[in-house]
């Protein structure tokens, strides 16, 4: 608590008001507590009395107290000291003031110029805004040029006995025109007009045109009387204009400009410490000169100094002014920088952008009144009223109101162009760099709005990615009707709703509303009367019908329902589940009321939440959008937003520190969990130093213990913060902005409440910074979770210093990674667009680029734009047999069959009639057929919902309720199911994609349909229209018509530039991209380069590939087991002698039958008793070659001696002689030998000290050169279990494991050749390689593959038409393409 | 310049492929030389007729695209500033662009729409042939 203010019982007193003012000299050196002479701050080490530093002015050292409050540095707020000026000086924030003060004032006598009489002036005295009264009163004594009245009028006056107050007493000096250059003012007095009967008797001007000293000036404003004063608007209690010369200047004490300490004797001032000593200097030289009496010149070259100085220190920016420096050449900040600016205290200079910018308007008979109103207001309208800028004649003359003064200048005719100010209503783009998106510029309807900010609806950020902590945007205003044209249809907000990146909306509800959404429609949420009547209106639709409460009595109540109800369009039906929703409950209602539920526009239940609200594929405004188009969609934003917050702020939400607080015993279980991960981690260091930890495959022990500790401290952090949010209560705020998706997730409640985390570098716990450790807190080799950044306490608990330091290191990193990240992002969308802005689908439907090359022939091989695409579920693709059959086959051959779903006759029709049962066996079997191709070619994955035009199952719902269809069983519909079939084969004949009857555009035009075609089929089978659906004839044709419609309309529109499309969709989400790499926990120890850097690889077609690998599937025999996979694995693998070498030595064992060394006598006996082949001793080379194998590596590669022997006289021939010991011995030896061809004779030794030389480069040849086993280039391989599913007839979709290998490095074509791998599944991600070894077609489709996994791999979804069109670009001249700068 | 910073920075990596060779300079070649050809003879008038309307029929969509009418709009609503003659019975509407609509919505507006194909031929569709695509306007319902 602040000691000055200590509690006192006596009542606060309340401010009553705040008066601004000008301070005065004397106010000045009453605040004062010291006058300042000194420029030196220092003396001695001491601050100096009467110096900058002054202890008089507020303590600059902790130990000190403050010489005049007596209170400490910590207390002590300041206080200033003052300057006396030598010569007044000029106030650069008060120059223009000061200059139109002057100008309404005689120059002599310091009265107000204007008559009393004159009508202009009489209308300046009835305005009460000063400010622009002061303006008025200038116009009106502007062009004065003397100071009227004197002797004259006093004659008049007595001569028409009028009262003498009239005369306004004026001394008739002659007045010169003001104006100011830089930071002199200039008066400059109009040549004498030399007329004979002139009686004036004016002093002659001594100069024409003379500089006035600020002293000067402030004799004339001293003189204004304080009645003038009110006139010209400044009230002369607060603001005499006299005080706008500063005669003394305030000193800011030293807290305002802090000195920084150097080291313990020197201090680094504050610019402005700088610059005020600067003033004090000069001011002490004007006065010395001024006393030593100078010449006037001199002391006026350095007044001009002095008042340089004086304005800079205000204000450093002066136009046409030198910057004052420090003496590095640096500009001084001054007190002006410090406040405007991005980073100063006050944000953005007021101005009026509506009456910046002008549309030209042709005017016409319809709208010439208006025009001559606006150009009437010209370009300074009145308040709350635009006008025009400029009016442009059909001979192209451009006339600018601004200086048109005369009324006949303003005739309008017919063909003119007015340059009008915006008017409210216009169309603009608006934008927000960076423009990644086509959604980064769009078209709005505009309000013009006092104050300087653009405002514009929150869910309209999203796409922008705009928020308001100083975002700046552009507006540009459509200069002609074309544009506007396009604006208008093109680009407007609502047509931007649904965006074709991933086929789903940009905008949603978000922020506060999403919350009330939340809030209101839960269940126990009510509404009293008082508050639903004004959200009623709120409504736009409200017709004076106040819908009926849900409960009655004892009072009437509302649903927060019921006000959705009032704002969802009446034709929209949509069941979607909560966030929080869980699979296990099933029904039409849940205990969490997490079934949303919507039918007819009625909310019948569920709570909304960002699921339903927000932008995901298939929400409320998806569908709004989709079903009653982007003009209620944006109703429905708006209405939801004007409803739910009125609602909200009635009800109120606030979020704080209580509500990140978990209760004592879920505390206690936090720590408990964060103790047992350390003891757990305790145990792992044990292990590891012990060597007992066992090393994962693929890993050495070092990494295998990080990996483990990793998971260890995640976990812990999960389960403590899985712990922590239990905790929270339904009430706990914090919750509810989770729950409805608003603010915060997961991680921030556990960072919040239980465990912040493990810190990460470069992907690793903190790195050992010092020798041995992390930081100089912990022990050297202390691999403990607290020593390498685990921060086991919550935000709320707070950090110790240690995790502080750790926690700033993580976010250092995070920090590197987004700045360099968003420049290497910003090239590579460049560069995205440069290859594919030019490729267009033109009016044959094919997509081509500038030159006229084919990319695509049919637009994402459907011809769709992907705005109208939606996902859809094939019903049929997962089906067992039975159920297949029990959806789609008729049981006519069943004897007692008898539906209820169909109308006797037509039972009877199909019971008799035998090309009736033909027509249905063929529908079955297509439908048999569609599955199968549907399996086996299309959707092999089992993926049974894929992105389609029309969303058939809305249609038919949309159907049965418009329809009012009662789907209860025994209702029969009115439908002979042979019409379904035929209006289905006719409907099909008219989704026309590829026009024309060659066999060409036939073909292509069943290729187009061919996935549609199944989706119909199989959702409109007739059994299900009558059985499942139960449409009556009526509703089925209309769902049929429908359809049609439909699936034209969604047809891509030629013109469309899907390049552009496709670039920006690609390259936004890489701008959002946020991890560098990537490393698979656990399951498989290999390391994929992913995000930023692979797509990088990808679109550059990179030849030396970061992370290359294979993906290989094995035939069926050899995936089944582990064992059998392991086989291929190590057939696969490059194994060189060193990769199972424990260790070499060269010895000089000179007998080759026995040998020196005691360990190999036995077996060297033994083989000698019994040798493989036969061999003359005397070749035998004295050197010794002993090579001692890693047994654990041989059995895990599955080698054995022999093989390895085999290998080197394979490879050596007759030239080494090979011998080794049994597979089972203690130790693994390898004995090597060199033969030498001939004979050695006599000179044995200079023989053999060659042999030694040679022996040894013998070994290091035969380490690294010598393949034992393996492909060259795979130098790892890792056995991984996949789950793969396959189609089955009878079960639908089977879902087996098998075993696959990953390699780490890349020779596809060899592998591929390995008789047990399936080379038709077999893939690499090497696309380089792909093409060479498979060729074109496969590296698209490689290409292709690896995009999805790079975006896929942070969760976003980019509809495929946009890969395909960039794998296109990269693939359609035959060879690879990469996406390089090289077109210009 | 921007693009050598940017290479400068991450030396590291060396995966930018080489520029492709410029193939279309054998292209080139040859169409000079035929230009060349050209010139020794007497230059043939190149007054082929304009391209007769194509009798075949036409396979353009049936649809009006949404460019077409935002240009159609565009183009009408500036003839209709000028002050060109309204074909339609006015409502007090003023804006020629609302103006422009209310013609294209009443099939009024006077305008043939070329639509060039690639391989150079056309089809002419009149404005009051196209089906104005009410996709939009399905939904402009909302109000």
């Amino acid at each position: 608590m602040d000691t000055r203010f200590p509690y006192s019982p006596a009542e606060v007193a309340k401010v009553r008001m705040v008066q601004f003012g000008i301070l005065s000299p004397d106010e000045i050196r009453q605040m004062s507590v010291i006058q300042i002479e000194h420029s030196e701050t220092t003396e001695r080490g001491k601050p100096k009395p009467g110096g900058l530093s002054d202890p008089r002015l507020g303590t600059i050292d902790r130990k000190m107290k403050c010489e005049t409050c007596t209170a400490n540095m910590a207390e002590c707020p300041g206080h200033f000291g003052h300057l006396e000026l030598a010569k007044p000086m000029f106030h650069i924030g008060f120059m223009k003031t000061v200059l139109s003060i002057m100008r309404c004032v005689c120059f002599n006598c310091s009265k107000i110029l204007a008559d009393e009489e004159d009508h202009k002036f009489k209308q300046a005295l009835k305005i009460k805004n000063p400010k622009s009264r002061l303006k008025k009163i200038l116009d009106a004594c502007k062009n004065k040029t003397k100071c009227e009245g004197g002797d004259e009028i006093d004659v008049q006056g007595q001569d028409n006995e009028e009262p003498v107050k009239k005369s306004r007493g004026g001394c008739g000096a002659q007045q010169p025109k003001l104006t100011i250059e830089g930071m002199k003012m200039i008066a400059e007095y109009k040549v004498q007009r030399k007329k004979s009967d002139d009686q004036e008797q004016l002093p002659e001007p001594v100069e024409r045109k003379q500089t006035l000293t600020a002293e000067r000036v402030l004799s004339v404003l001293k003189r204004i009387s304080d009645e003038d004063c009110q006139l010209l608007g400044l009230d002369p209690k607060y603001a005499r204009p006299d005080w706008m010369i500063l005669q003394v200047l305030p000193i800011p004490p030293p807290p305002v400009r802090p000195s920084v300490m150097m080291d313990t004797s020197s201090r680094s001032e504050d610019d402005l410490t700088h610059q005020l000593a600067m003033i004090i200097r000069h001011n002490e030289n004007l006065r010395r000169q001024e006393r030593s009496g100078a010449p006037a010149h001199i002391i006026s070259e350095f007044a001009q100094l002095l008042q340089f100085h004086v304005a800079t220190y205000f204000d450093n920016e002066l136009p046409g002014q030198p910057r004052a420096t420090q003496r590095s050449g640096r500009p001084i900040k001054s007190i002006c920088s410090r406040l405007k600016a991005k980073e100063g205290r006050i944000r953005g200079v007021p101005w009026s952008i509506a009456l910046n910018l002008t549309y030209p308007e042709t005017v016409t008979p319809y709208n010439i009144e208006r025009l001559k109103e606006l150009v009437e207001y010209g370009p300074h309208p009145p308040p709350g009223k635009t006008g025009a800028k400029y009016i442009i004649r059909d001979d192209g003359q451009r006339l600018d109101l601004r200086y048109l003064k005369k009324s006949s200048d303003h005739h309008l005719e017919l063909g003119y162009k007015v340059e009008r100010h915006l008017n409210d209503g216009d169309f603009v783009l608006f934008n927000r760099q960076p423009s990644l998106h086509k959604m980064s510029i769009m078209g709005h309807r505009i309000k013009i709005m006092p104050y300087s900010t653009f405002r514009l609806n929150l869910s309209v950020t999203s796409p922008y990615n705009a928020d308001f902590d100083g975002d700046e945007m552009n507006m540009h205003v459509p200069q002609s009707f074309e544009t506007r044209a396009e604006v208008l249809e093109l680009m407007m907000v609502p047509k931007c709703i649904v965006s074709p990146q991933s086929n789903r909306p940009v905008m949603g509800i978000v922020q506060d509303t999403l919350l009330g959404c939340r809030k209101i429609t839960k269940r126990d949420t009510f509404i009293e009367k008082d508050v639903f009547m004004n959200i009623l209106m709120w409504w736009e639709d409200f017709d004076g019908k106040v819908p009926a409460p849900t409960i009655v009595k004892p009072r009437p109540l509302w649903t927060g329902k019921q006000v959705f109800n009032l704002i969802i369009p009446k034709q929209i039906n949509l069941i979607r589940t909560a966030a929080w929703h869980m699979d296990s409950e099933r029904g039409m209602i849940t205990p969490g009321d997490t079934l949303v539920r919507i039918e007819k526009g009625e909310l019948l239940s569920g709570t909304l939440c960002k699921k339903t609200l927000g932008t995901s594929s298939g929400s409320l405004i998806h569908v709004i959008w989709e079903e009653v188009g982007p003009d209620a969609a944006r109703k429905f934003l708006g209405h939801t937003q004007w409803l739910v917050n009125y609602w909200l702020l009635q009800n109120a939400f606030s979020i704080g520190i209580g509500d990140t607080i978990a209760d004592a015993s879920t505390m206690e279980k936090i720590n408990e969990t964060i103790s047992n991960a350390k003891n757990e981690v305790k145990d792992l260091i044990r292990k590891a130093q012990n060597k007992e930890l066992e090393a994962e495959p693929g890993r050495t022990m070092m990494e295998s213990f990080e990996n483990r500790v990793n998971q260890v401290l995640n976990k812990a952090r999960d389960d403590a913060g899985s712990s922590a949010q239990k905790s929270l209560s339904e009430s706990n705020n914090l919750k509810a902005m989770v729950t409805a998706g608003s603010k915060g997730s997961f991680i921030n409640i556990s960072q919040m409440t239980a465990c912040v985390g493990q810190q990460n570098v470069e992907g690793k716990r903190i790195p050992y910074g010092f020798i041995d450790r992390t930081l100089p807190h912990f022990t050297k080799d202390d691999y403990g979770p607290e020593s390498r950044g685990f921060v086991e306490n919550s935000y709320l608990r707070g950090l110790t210093p240690q995790e502080f330091f750790f926690h700033a290191m993580g976010g250092r990193e995070g920090l590197i990674d987004t700045a360099v990240k968003t420049s290497e992002t910003g090239y590579i969308q460049r560069r995205l667009v440069k290859a594919m802005e030019d490729i267009m689908v033109k009016y044959d439907g094919t997509v081509r680029n500038s030159l006229g090359d084919v990319i695509q022939f049919l637009y994402g091989e459907d011809g769709m734009d992907s705005v109208w695409i939606e996902s859809q579920k094939l019903d049929s693709l997962k089906m067992k047999k039975a159920e297949f059959d029990r959806v789609f086959r008729y049981e006519f051959d069943d004897e007692d069959w008898n539906p209820t779903y169909m109308m006797t006759d037509h039972v009877e029709d199909l019971r008799n009639i035998r090309e009736l049962r033909d027509v249905f066996d063929a529908e079955v079997q297509k439908l048999e057929a569609d599955r199968y191709q549907l399996g086996t070619e299309i959707a092999t994955t089992g993926d049974n919902t894929w992105p389609m035009p029309v969303n058939l199952k809305r249609l038919i719902w949309n159907a049965q309720k418009t329809f009012k269809i009662d789907t209860r069983i025994g209702r029969v519909s009115d439908i002979h199911p042979m019409e379904a079939v035929e209006a289905v084969d006719k409907l099909q004949e008219r989704l026309k994609v590829v026009p024309g009857e060659d066999l060409l555009s036939v073909e292509a035009q069943k290729n187009a349909t061919l996935f549609f075609g199944i989706l119909l089929r199989s959702t409109l089978a007739s059994k299900r229209v009558l059985q499942e659906y139960r449409l009556s004839r009526e509703a089925f044709d209309w769902v049929i018509g429908e359809i049609e419609s439909r699936f034209l309309q969604s047809l891509v529109a030629p013109g469309e530039m899907i390049g552009c499309v496709a670039a920006q969709s690609i390259g936004e989400p890489a701008t959002q991209m946020t991890l560098n790499t990537f490393h698979y926990a656990g399951v498989s120890a290999k390391n994929v380069t992913l995000g930023v850097p692979r797509l990088r690889e990808i679109i550059n077609v990179a030849k030396k590939i970061k992370t290359p690998s294979l993906s290989v599937y094995l035939k069926p025999e050899f995936n089944k087991t582990k064992e059998k996979a392991k086989n291929v694995q190590c057939a696969l693998e490059y194994t060189t002698l060193r990769s199972v070498t424990q260790a070499t030595e060269v010895w000089y064992d000179p007998d080759p039958m026995s040998t020196i060394i005691e360990e190999d006598a036995d077996f060297v006996k033994s083989y000698y008793e019994m040798p493989d082949e036969e061999v003359a001793p005397e070749k035998i080379s004295p050197w010794l070659l002993r090579i001692e194998l890693n047994r654990e590596m041989m059995i895990d590669k599955k080698l054995n001696m022999a093989d390895i022997a085999e290998k080197i006289n394979h490879e050596f021939d007759d030239d080494l002689t090979c011998i080794f010991n049994d597979d089972n011995a203690e130790k693994l030896i390898l004995r090597i030998r060199i033969m030498n061809d001939e004979a050695p004779k006599g000179e044995l030794n200079d023989e053999s000290a060659e042999d030694d030389v040679f022996l040894k480069k013998i070994e290091s040849n035969m380490l690294t050169e010598m393949a034992l086993r393996g492909i060259p280039d795979i130098n790892k391989v890792f056995i991984k279990n996949a789950k793969v599913s396959s189609f089955d007839e009878s079960e639908g979709f089977k879902t087996t494991e098998e075993w696959m290998l990953d390699t780490e490095g890349v020779n596809l074509l060899a592998v591929m050749c390995n008789e047990n791998v399936d080379a038709r599944k077999t893939t690499s991600n090497h696309l380089i390689e792909v093409i060479e070894v498979i060729g074109i077609e496969a590296v698209r489709r490689s290409l292709l593959d690896e995009l999805r996994v790079v975006i896929s791999f942070d969760g976003s979804y980019v509809n495929y038409r946009h890969l395909a069109i960039l794998c296109d670009t990269m693939t359609y001249r035959g060879h690879l393409m990469a996406i390089t700068a090289s077109w210009y | 310049m921007a693009d050598e910073d940017y290479n400068d920075v991450d030396m590291g990596y060396e995966d930018e492929p080489p520029e492709p060779e410029i193939e279309e300079g054998v292209e080139e070649d040859a169409d000079n030389d035929n230009n060349e050809d050209d010139k020794g003879e007497p230059i043939e008038t190149e007054d082929k007729e304009e391209q007769e309307p194509v009798e075949r029929p036409r396979k353009t969509s049936k649809f009006m695209t949404k460019y077409e009418r935002a240009r159609i709009l565009g183009t009408r609503a500036l003839q209709i500033s000028m002050n060109a003659p309204v074909m339609v019975e006015l409502e007090g509407e003023t804006d020629p662009l609302e103006i422009a609509m209310k013609e294209l919505r009443e099939r009024k507006i006077p305008f043939t729409i070329r639509r060039y194909l690639p391989d150079g031929s056309y089809e002419d569709w009149g404005v009051d042939e196209l089906i104005v695509e009410d996709s939009w306007k399905r939904q402009v319902g909302g109000d």
